[in-house]
């Protein structure tokens, strides 16, 4: 789940919500990633009472929040270093990520926003159109999606399971990201519709890079 | 004796076809969502020439001029000592220390970059890594070989009696430089930098990894368009800009190039 | 003296990085410091245990050796063709054979991306084979043109007239001649196939990945010292090749810089 990740000892107020972000305290903290845009996209569109379809309401919310964004990631490995360094505390990144860094022993506390759920990131598996081995490929996601798998996933990985029968840690469960019930995916986290980003998502690129990333 | 090149043909044709792809996708309609394009269009050439992805070129054009700005003057002397070293050994050494970056490969420079500049090795007074100076600095140093071979060799052809007759009638090392060295050894100059030009023209690995997002020249430009937004229609158009602008330059090369040389 | 300072700076400019790097790869910890707190071989270890490198080497291994070994006669021919053949179109010849290099590689992986999509060639490597040689072709060309240019044709007349065929004459005087040529010619092929990088992350997959795509996702991803060890090990893998062949064959020679 895409949701705000920051390291308290360097930043020190508490974030609770999407819109922290925006606090003057926060400028010239924040890191966000350029390859993919939908989600604080989505989120500014939210705040002004649209959505990922209607996303041109929330552009102008966006480029209040340029003054504060001090560098934008295009790899992991990019926002993991501007992290470790205290660069870029605050970020916009994927839970999974942020619990990656804590395995590190860097001291990141991840955040289940309060006032807009998190983003939620799906991994998905596809079968080619025209595959050969289709049968071979529905058994490969059966195991995947089996109880085994996804409870080991879940136990190494700290993400979330798609099949509610896996078993969750104690520690992790309510940890966001972490989703046990269809009730849960919908109340702490946000599906994008999966058509409008996919056909949406060079556009959103480029206004992204034109108007937020470029200088 | 002329069928010996149909192998080579083969290769040529392997090459053209692909280029040929490229050439197709650019006017064909990009479908948002989908590999497959659309009909006929020239939508993707008008995208290319906009505001922003000229501005793409422009940054690529000025980070590419003051590269080989840099990449000269810092290959100059090493070119000069590899080419006049008496020592076997120094020239031996000056090769080897020159050559073994080149062959390192791209990904293993850019990363040594990476880590000098990220406050790995020194803390820096301002950032470095993720900057255009960080960007600057690696493609500097990823051109300096080339460059410095081809000086070297350019160097190498200026016959040293020129130097000694110039020394034997008064003029002291700095002006021999300047008025016979310098200009005689210009040819390889200009082929030198025109060539270091048109090739960071297209650098890839530098700006992606030590860019970070901030800093992007053409070639990111494509790659995020084709392997990121999926557009390869708008990739391809964009990738023909490149190409142009490579062809461009170095027919100016082949043309300066052309002229006879001082021997 | 000023002039040695300022190229022993230089010098040591181009240097420092590679140094870094071997360095940084002894690193105990993921989170990089130099001076190193301590020594350890533990990326190493994962460098050399990592399956995607293991997988990625001998993709790399496989490609590099079908390039260069499909490149070095396709290119010998050309050269030969070239110099003797009294081709009119020879400047044509040349240019197109040189073509490759002038092609951004960006536009060359997507075209051959493209390509191998039409073909329905996506998953083999047959288009990754086919591409390295196309970009592999003007070095081994070009190395070997300099040595069948300054191949003395009377040698082989002499053998011709003392009754050796002509494919004895080649096998026995023209190839032993063209020696220098052909081993700068293949050693450039194996550097540049085994360093090309651009293109080839147009057109490979998970399956097919050469290995400095796969070190190009590993540092994307990880910011541990792994790429450092894999990196020392491609460096002394590369001194050592440069090395030996200016020991053997004498880099100067290759570059023209012994007049």
């Amino acid at each position: 789940m895409y949701t705000l990740a920051y390291r308290p000892d360097l930043v020190k107020e508490e974030i609770t919500r999407w819109s922290d972000l925006w606090k003057p305290s926060l400028r010239g903290k924040i890191a966000m990633p350029d390859f993919d845009p939908s989600h604080i996209i989505t989120i500014a569109a939210l705040m002004e009472g649209g959505n990922e379809s209607s996303w041109q309401k929330g552009q102008e919310r966006l480029r209040q929040l340029k003054p504060s964004i001090v560098a934008f990631f295009s790899t992991d490995a990019q926002s993991q270093d501007l992290m470790k360094t205290g660069q870029a505390p605050v970020q916009v990144m994927l839970s999974v990520n942020a619990y990656h860094l804590q395995e590190q022993g860097v001291a990141v506390k991840v955040v289940q926003p309060a006032d807009f759920p998190g983003i939620v990131g799906i991994d998905t598996m596809a079968v080619m159109a025209g595959s050969k081995r289709a049968d071979a490929a529905h058994q490969l996601i059966n195991l995947v999606l089996s109880r085994e798998i996804q409870s080991q996933l879940v136990e190494g990985l700290r993400a979330g399971p798609v099949n509610s029968g896996a078993a969750v840690p104690a520690k992790l469960r309510g940890q966001p990201g972490i989703f046990l019930t269809p009730a849960e995916w919908k109340e702490r986290g946000y599906i994008m519709d999966d058509e409008v980003r996919a056909k949406t998502l060079p556009g959103w690129r480029e206004w992204f890079t034109a108007n937020i990333v470029k200088k | 004796m002329k069928l010996l090149l149909l192998p080579s043909l083969v290769v040529i044709a392997v090459f053209a076809a692909a280029l040929g792809g490229l050439f197709r996708y650019s006017v064909l309609e990009f479908v948002p969502g989908s590999l497959t394009p659309g009909g006929f269009t020239l939508a993707n050439f008008r995208a290319v020439v906009s505001a922003q992805y000229l501005g793409y070129v422009w940054d690529t054009v000025v980070l590419s001029a003051a590269t080989t700005v840099l990449t000269l003057v810092a290959s100059y002397p090493v070119a000069y000592a590899l080419a006049r070293t008496p020592s076997r050994a120094t020239r031996s050494w000056l090769l080897i220390l020159t050559l073994a970056p080149f062959f390192t490969g791209a990904i293993v420079r850019t990363y040594a970059w990476i880590l000098v500049l990220g406050n790995a090795v020194v803390t820096w007074p301002i950032p470095m890594l993720f900057t255009e100076r960080g960007v600057l600095i690696g493609l500097v140093h990823f051109s300096m070989p080339t460059m410095i071979l081809l000086l070297a060799a350019a160097i190498s052809h200026v016959d040293p009696a020129y130097e000694r007759a110039a020394a034997s009638l008064g003029a002291r090392p700095g002006r021999v430089f300047r008025r016979v060295t310098l200009p005689l050894s210009l040819p390889g100059i200009v082929s030198g930098s025109l060539i270091v030009f048109a090739w960071t023209l297209s650098a890839f690995p530098t700006p992606e990894l030590l860019g970070g997002g901030r800093v992007k020249m053409i070639a990111n430009g494509v790659k995020d368009l084709a392997l990121d937004s999926f557009n390869w229609p708008g990739a391809a158009a964009f990738a023909i800009l490149a190409l142009g602008l490579t062809l461009g330059l170095l027919s100016v090369v082949g043309r300066l190039a052309a002229r006879p040389a001082p021997e | 003296m000023i002039g040695r300072v300022v190229i022993a700076l230089l010098v040591a400019f181009m240097t420092l990085p590679t140094v870094v790097v071997v360095i940084a790869s002894f690193n105990p910890t993921a989170i990089m410091s130099v001076p190193p707190a301590g020594l350890s071989l533990r990326w190493y270890v994962n460098a050399l245990t990592y399956p995607q490198f293991r997988r990625a080497a001998v993709n790399s291994l496989v490609a590099t050796a079908a390039a260069a070994l499909l490149a070095l006669p396709i290119g010998t021919a050309a050269a030969l063709a070239l110099e003797r053949g009294r081709l009119r179109a020879r400047n044509l010849w040349t240019t197109l054979l040189l073509s490759p290099l002038v092609v951004p590689g960006v536009a060359a992986g997507l075209g051959f991306l493209i390509l191998a999509a039409a073909l329905g060639l996506l998953r083999s490597r047959t288009v990754l084979v086919a591409a390295h040689v196309a970009l592999v072709l003007p070095f081994v060309a070009r190395s070997v043109w300099v040595s069948v240019r300054n191949l003395d044709p009377t040698l082989e007349r002499a053998a011709a007239s003392l009754g050796a065929t002509p494919w004895r004459t080649f096998r026995r005087v023209t190839l032993p001649l063209l020696r220098p040529g052909l081993i700068a010619g293949f050693l450039f092929a194996v550097v540049v196939s085994a360093n090309e990088f651009v293109v080839s992350l147009f057109i490979v997959n998970r399956v097919t990945e050469v290995l400095p795509v796969a070190m190009f996702t590993y540092v994307v991803n990880y910011t541990d010292p792994t790429i450092a060890a894999i990196s020392s090990l491609f460096i002394a893998a590369t001194v050592t090749i440069v090395w030996l062949t200016d020991r053997f064959v004498g880099l100067a020679a290759v570059f023209r810089l012994d007049r």
